[in-house]
């Protein structure tokens, strides 16, 4: 497999995208990049559909002008200079502010690679192969499961940045990872989608993992068959770790970042050290990542990054930012810039951990009423909290006995949901590296059934 | 570009599709007076597809030199080699098929692309003014103007060869009002293919007063009861169903891995009301945002009646698929950039209208929801679908009442179809802002009339 630009040179190209803005007329002005190639071989209809080589080096120039920004990104390393010139003319264009600018920065020493190079030993054959044999270890499972699509890949990268303010940094990284995307059919019945799939670092963790999450999805497409209608009444649902990722935490964390605070739009505004949730929920983001998942320790502004305890016991402690909302808010970043070359820093996780409860997960469905919230194909508001939705591959509980059922929504408010959570499993799934998450159990949610 | 790619394809015996790509993404984004976000991005390159031993493989490369894509040609070619052993279905040669050739063009390129900078800015700018200025309540707003420019040429060893630019702008507005700690928001956006007069068919300030509106009614606004409920629903959420609950469940490759659809063509799945189509061109009206002259595998693509008098017709189409069905090839293969493979995906999806008017659809409605606003939609493969919808207005004794917030739209799609019992005359493109997702996105429209028919609402219960 070819490699992706390394490293160094990565960031030799950011550095002279600095020296091209800094002629181009910038006060500031700072580059990232980012170089990969990836090896796939994907599914479709139950059979291999095509092997797929890509690669790709992209960079994004950011300036600072008179208190004004602008951003250009291409793929064409050769248009660095054009691209350097595009940046300052649209800076050109905006009102100052006051709190636009880069962050003091510093060279940071190289960080391990994460990269196992048996991972890179993986090409297109071998790929395909273990791509095949998991696609019919899986179709036994059930021989009404259908596949209508999945893939298995590798992807070997670096990134760099550096900055007239003095920041440079780079890292470089490889994963492997798989999905698949399905139903069960049988006849004329056809069951709900499923999905599931799986990230790792390390070779040795790849089949394993994939053999693991493809388990799930069987479960998930099987069970999902033979739905009857549900019924209406308000009660408990019981959220699976990926549920929880998908329903709860991506809606949540976009109010804990500080650019919604300043925004206005943050229901958590002048809420530190107050109860936002059960007593039962703690949320913190890993930072540099967990052991399993190293990440690279700086930020998309080259700002080294930092474990932060978002909600201990429910109480809230504060907001990720990076340099912009630090500034704003006259605090210090805490290093939570994210994105990538092809786009501006903006706030957000990197990888978070929710606590796990002392609930054996087998234990969340020991009540009178309630429903497994397999996925939620709904909509849900961040501003105010409201969802409203069909509860897919759901099955209703009764006295701890599971009937699956279709055609239901449930609808709330998300923070109320996060002050219901009644009982967290002692059980957590690592999902795609990022996420390390236990099931919840949350009271009080309104089913409605045709 | 389009000479370079079919001197490189001369090179080879077997089935070679070469695809060029330059986009141009310009963005800006205003908020609270301040400018978030004021950004380009380019990004080009060749994606390559070859048909070895009856497997595909695929390469990219963003070097458009011939040497380079040559090089794509050989990776693409030496991975099919390496993988077609696994294959269990072969893929026989494509048939021959009528395939594009020259240049095409759609309208609004030069008009957006030669506008300058400033004067978005300066429009995003006045226009998250007034929206904050237009009632004391609203707390926070945005506008957003990006535009998609797009340069296209396709080139396969069996004859297809074309080139088109196109261009998609788009205009948004955001508005949250909060009042005694009770927050609502409220949305409208355009996207469409073509020019600025296109883009501002209902001038910035409509938007304004539309989104404005929105935020203020809601924050009074309850949630309503769920269940199954006699709903009318806009253009923009025909939109939302046509797409999620019809379109994807007919989508060729889907229904060969067994959607709900499958052995369905020429059974009745709508009313004898319901027309349903799905074309690259703009029908009806101007603008739709899904606009393409010409497929990404180089099929010209026209408009394709999925649903007629309310019996499946046809589902949509690559050439493969259309090879394995025996049916000429839709024009529906699209890739999201260079480096995606094209996949079936819809282009502008509609209802064609019917003859009552809307006013006459409300008074017959005994008891109702009109609903309005569209947010987010999914649909599955059992055409179980989901969308959410900002506004739901109270019908009683044909009368529009309260408006609600907070709602979602679900139902099977055949069976939902089955109930429509009214199609207005009224027809309008109204989710060209909004993108498709299917492992790539994509940019399609859809729309059409006013329809009335019998879905489930989710809702509150009480406790």
């Amino acid at each position: 497999m070819n490699r992706p630009i390394p490293q160094h040179d990565l960031l030799e190209l950011c550095q002279r995208g600095v020296r091209a803005a800094l002629d181009a007329g910038a006060d500031q002005a700072e580059v990232f990049a980012t170089s990969h190639t990836e090896s796939e071989a994907s599914l479709e209809k139950n059979d291999l559909n095509q092997t797929r080589r890509v690669e790709e080096t992209t960079f994004g120039i950011r300036v600072l002008k008179s208190g004004s920004m602008g951003f250009c990104t291409s793929n064409q390393a050769s248009a660095l200079t054009e691209a350097a010139r595009e940046a300052v003319l649209l800076a050109g264009l905006s009102p100052a502010d006051e709190n636009n600018g880069l962050p003091s920065g510093e060279a940071l020493q190289d960080a391990a690679p994460a990269v196992d190079p048996d991972l890179l030993d993986l090409g297109v054959p071998e790929l395909t192969s273990l791509c095949m044999e998991l696609l019919e270890s899986t179709r036994s499972q059930d021989a009404r499961l259908t596949i209508d699509s999945g893939s298995v890949s590798v992807t070997h990268g670096t990134q760099a940045i550096a900055s007239s303010e003095g920041t440079q940094a780079s890292f470089e990284g490889a994963n492997a990872g798989g999905y698949l995307f399905g139903m069960c059919v049988d006849g004329e019945a056809v069951g709900s989608f499923s999905y599931d799939g799986d990230t790792v670092r390390n070779a040795a963790d790849l089949r394993p993992r994939l053999e693991s999450a493809f388990s799930r999805f069987v479960k998930k497409c099987a069970g999902a068959m033979d739905a009857e209608s549900g019924e209406s009444f308000r009660g408990s649902i019981i959220l699976p770790p990926d549920t929880v990722q998908e329903f709860l935490i991506g809606n949540l964390l976009a109010m804990l970042g500080a650019d919604r605070v300043r925004l206005g739009q943050s229901p958590f505004a002048q809420k530190v050290g107050e109860s936002i949730a059960s007593p039962l929920f703690t949320l913190v983001e890993e930072g540099p990542g967990l052991p399993e998942f190293r990440l690279a320790p700086f930020d998309r502004e080259g700002t080294p990054r930092q474990r932060m305890p978002l909600v201990v016991d429910g109480v809230l402690q504060g907001f990720l930012s990076n340099s912009y909302e630090a500034r704003a808010a006259q605090s210090a970043s805490t290093g939570h810039a994210t994105g990538g070359a092809s786009s501006t820093p903006h706030v957000g996780p990197s990888c978070l951990s929710l606590a796990g409860g002392t609930t054996p997960l087998d234990s969340l469905s020991d009540i009178e009423r309630g429903v497994l919230v397999t996925r939620f194909s709904g909509s849900t508001n961040p501003i105010t909290g409201d969802f409203s939705g069909v509860i897919k591959g759901g099955f209703l509980i009764r006295d701890g006995e599971r009937t699956p059922i279709e055609e239901t929504t449930m609808a709330g408010n998300l923070y109320d949901c996060l002050k219901n959570i009644s009982a967290v499993s002692s059980e957590r799934r690592l999902i795609n590296g990022s996420a390390y998450l236990p099931a919840l159990r949350i009271d009080d949610v309104s089913i409605s059934a045709s | 570009m389009r000479s370079l790619l079919e001197e490189v394809a001369r090179g080879y015996d077997g089935f070679v599709e070469l695809r060029y790509h330059n986009k141009v993404f310009r963005s800006l984004l205003v908020s609270q007076g301040r400018v978030e976000k004021s950004t380009v991005r380019h990004r080009k390159g060749v994606g390559v597809r070859v048909l070895v031993n009856g497997t595909w493989g695929f390469a990219s490369t963003s070097d458009c030199s011939a040497p380079a894509i040559r090089a794509a040609v050989e990776t693409a070619s030496a991975s099919a080699k390496a993988s077609s052993s696994y294959r269990k279905a072969k893929i026989p040669a494509l048939p021959a098929t009528g395939l594009a050739v020259g240049d095409f063009a759609e309208p609004g390129v030069t008009d957006i692309l030669e506008r300058p900078m400033e004067e978005k800015l300066q429009l995003a700018l006045d226009t998250e003014s007034r929206v904050r200025a237009a009632a004391s309540s609203i707390q926070t707003a945005s506008c957003g103007y990006n535009e998609i420019f797009t340069e296209k040429a396709i080139v396969t060893s069996d004859g297809a060869s074309a080139a088109f630019k196109l261009i998609r702008p788009e205009f948004r507005v955001s508005a949250v009002a909060e009042r005694d700690g009770s927050r609502s928001s409220g949305a409208e956006s355009i996207g469409v293919t073509g020019g600025w007069e296109c883009l501002f068919r209902d001038p910035a300030q409509v938007l304004v007063e539309r989104a404005a509106k929105t935020a203020v009614d809601l924050l009074d606004a309850t949630i309503p009861e769920g269940g199954r409920s006699t709903v009318i629903l806009s253009p923009s959420i025909v939109g939302l169903l046509v797409h999620e609950a019809v379109g994807h469940t007919v989508e060729a490759d889907f229904v060969m891995s067994g959607s709900v659809a499958k052995g369905k063509l020429g059974t009745r799945v709508a009313s004898d009301l319901v027309t349903l189509c799905d074309s690259g061109r703009s029908e009806l009206a101007s603008g739709a945002g899904g606009c393409i002259p010409v497929d990404d595998e180089g099929v010209i693509a026209g408009e394709t009646v999925i649903i007629k008098d309310g019996l499946l017709n046809s589902y949509l189409h690559n050439r493969e698929s259309a090879a394995h069905y025996g049916v000429a090839p839709t024009g529906n293969a699209r890739a999201w950039e260079y480096a995606d493979q094209p996949l079936i995906r819809m282009r502008n999806t509609y209802i064609r209208p019917g003859q009552q008017s809307l006013e006459e659809i409300i008074a017959s409605t005994e008891d109702g929801y009109l609903l309005d606003g569209p947010r987010n939609g999914q649909a599955d493969a059992t055409g179980e679908f989901m969308f959410g919808v900002q506004r739901a207005y109270r019908i009683k004794n044909g009368r529009i009442g309260d408006v609600h917030r907070g709602v979602t739209l679900s139902g099977k799609a055949f069976d939902v179809l089955q109930t429509v019992d009214a199609v207005s005359n009224e027809f309008l493109w109204d989710l060209g802002s909004g993108h498709c997702g299917k492992g790539q996105p994509a940019k399609v429209d859809a729309g059409g009339p006013y329809i009335r028919c019998q879905a489930m609402l989710g809702g509150q219960q009480s406790a």
